[in-house]
């Protein structure tokens, strides 16, 4: 329905004051359109039709403001979404959509740290108050991780290979100066040395300058590519941090009074369903649930260094 | 919602490592439906020789729900003769009931060593009781089949 906004709907202007949420429904829009009272034309770009957008309702609602962020999320327009998010939080300290919208605008703009601690904010509210999108928040909390280790990853290739373009760049001129001193040397002109001079004899010589050149250039680009190489070879991802039931490295894994740790988010689907200790199938509710702490650091810091484990 | 992530990661797990003897996967084309073979291993004369189909289900609750698993027929595969297995390759176990029975740190590598298990401790060359009416009745979904688990001995 947002999408629709931009594309065949863009034709017609919204009325201003009919731009309204009905919080009850769960946050969904009802855009009342100006039907074809005015036309605007295709050229017209979607800032300058929602811009100039007020909220005149009511400025204190922060449904307002979470709704028209998400439709901004969806046009792209993340600074302003930050803006929306951060004054509906303002208004409602506790609002997970306002976390979570904020989150993936702080992402799409590049501040992954940013984003992380927005995302884990909503996932703590969404625990906290029981909502049913939780696991998508907890998709989105892993994402945001990978995210950053990506970003992180992309500048260490990029500082590494600058420093390897550089090195190179020193050994080269290194031996271009050598070379430059065999040509200037007066050992090696013939009349002032009064030698046989034939020219070979400094063109060998200037070739072993740049063949050893060339051979310290490949030794590190060799020592470069096995650093790299070595990298994507340990990836591995140890049992101790992978949960029983996804499969995968744990958010935010809770300990059982059995001493088994699960991640809370599917443990607490299976409890729905079967008060019961997966592995050990002895009686288990949520009360009897503590936070594996260390475990969840132990989770934390093996993502930071190896993002792509997200994936695995 | 994870069900994707988690059965991809058994299926690269059952593709790196080897699966435990007598367990083969036939077909995993998407995460809907898969099919495996397994075979009885030791010398059991009810089933020796012999290799049978199973054809694992999941919904999108994969794992906190069971996947639905029943033996099916094709070229050379037939229904294991089991007096807890119908002739339209319906199994009753435990572990597959949707209530206390399974449990989603099973998988599908773990449920095929049940069955297998099961298979190998049975000397009885027969059906369950009633399995003419059973299978005539049983055209709805295996969701709906409540069984009453009452042998402890398989």
């Amino acid at each position: 329905m947002l999408r629709g906004i931009t594309s065949v709907r863009r034709n017609f202007i919204l009325k201003r004051e009919l731009f309204f949420p009905l919080p009850s429904k769960g946050g969904r829009f009802f855009f009342s359109f100006a039907g074809c009272r005015k036309r605007i034309s295709r050229a017209v770009d979607t800032e300058s039709l929602f811009g100039p957008f007020r909220i005149i309702k009511d400025s204190t609602n922060a449904a307002f403001f979470t709704n028209r962020a998400l439709v901004r999320l969806r046009m792209d327009m993340y600074e302003q979404v930050i803006d929306d998010c951060l004054k509906a939080i303002d208004l409602i300290p506790s609002s997970l959509k306002a976390y979570s919208y904020l989150g993936q605008a702080q992402l799409k703009l590049g501040y992954p740290n940013e984003a992380l601690s927005s995302t884990l904010r909503a996932y703590e509210l969404a625990i906290a108050q029981r909502s049913p999108s939780v696991g998508t928040i907890a998709t989105t909390c892993l994402e945001v991780k990978k995210k950053r280790w990506e970003l992180s990853e992309e500048r260490r290739r990029a500082r590494e290979s600058n420093l390897l373009k550089q090195v190179t760049q020193i050994i080269e001129r290194d031996a271009e100066r050598e070379v430059d001193l065999i040509l200037r040397s007066p050992t090696w002109d013939p009349i002032e040395s009064g030698r046989d001079y034939t020219g070979s004899e400094a063109q060998d010589k200037i070739d072993d300058v740049r063949s050893a050149a060339r051979e310290k250039i490949q030794t590190l680009e060799d020592v470069f590519g096995k650093a790299e190489a070595e990298r994507y070879r340990k990836r591995e991802v140890p049992d101790y941090l992978i949960d029983n039931i996804t499969f995968s490295v744990m958010l935010d894994p809770v300990i059982t009074k059995h001493g088994h740790s699960y991640d809370r988010v599917t443990l607490l689907d299976h409890l729905k369903r079967s008060s019961t200790d997966p592995l050990t199938r002895e009686p288990l509710t949520e009360k009897d649930l503590r936070p594996n702490l260390a475990l969840k650091a132990a989770c934390e810091t093996f993502l930071k260094e190896n993002g792509w484990a997200v994936d695995w | 919602m994870f069900h994707a992530k988690r059965l991809q990661k058994e299926l690269s797990k059952i593709h790196q490592g080897l699966p435990p003897a007598g367990i083969h996967l036939v077909a995993a084309n998407d995460f809907q439906e898969w099919q495996m073979d397994i075979q009885v291993l030791d010398e059991n004369p009810l089933y020796h020789g012999k290799t049978f189909r199973l054809n694992f289900k999941f919904s999108n609750n994969y794992p906190i729900e069971a996947p639905e698993v029943m033996f099916i027929r094709a070229t050379d595969r037939d229904i294991p003769m089991h007096p807890h297995i119908y002739s339209n390759g319906v199994i009753c176990l435990d572990l597959l009931s949707s209530g206390n029975g399974w449990s989603p740190v099973q998988s599908v590598e773990s449920v095929c060593m049940s069955i297998q298990s099961m298979l190998t401790g049975n000397t009885k060359n027969e059906r369950p009781d009633g399995d003419d009416q059973f299978v005539l009745r049983t055209n709805r979904s295996l969701r709906n089949i409540r069984f009453v688990y009452d042998d402890p001995t398989v």
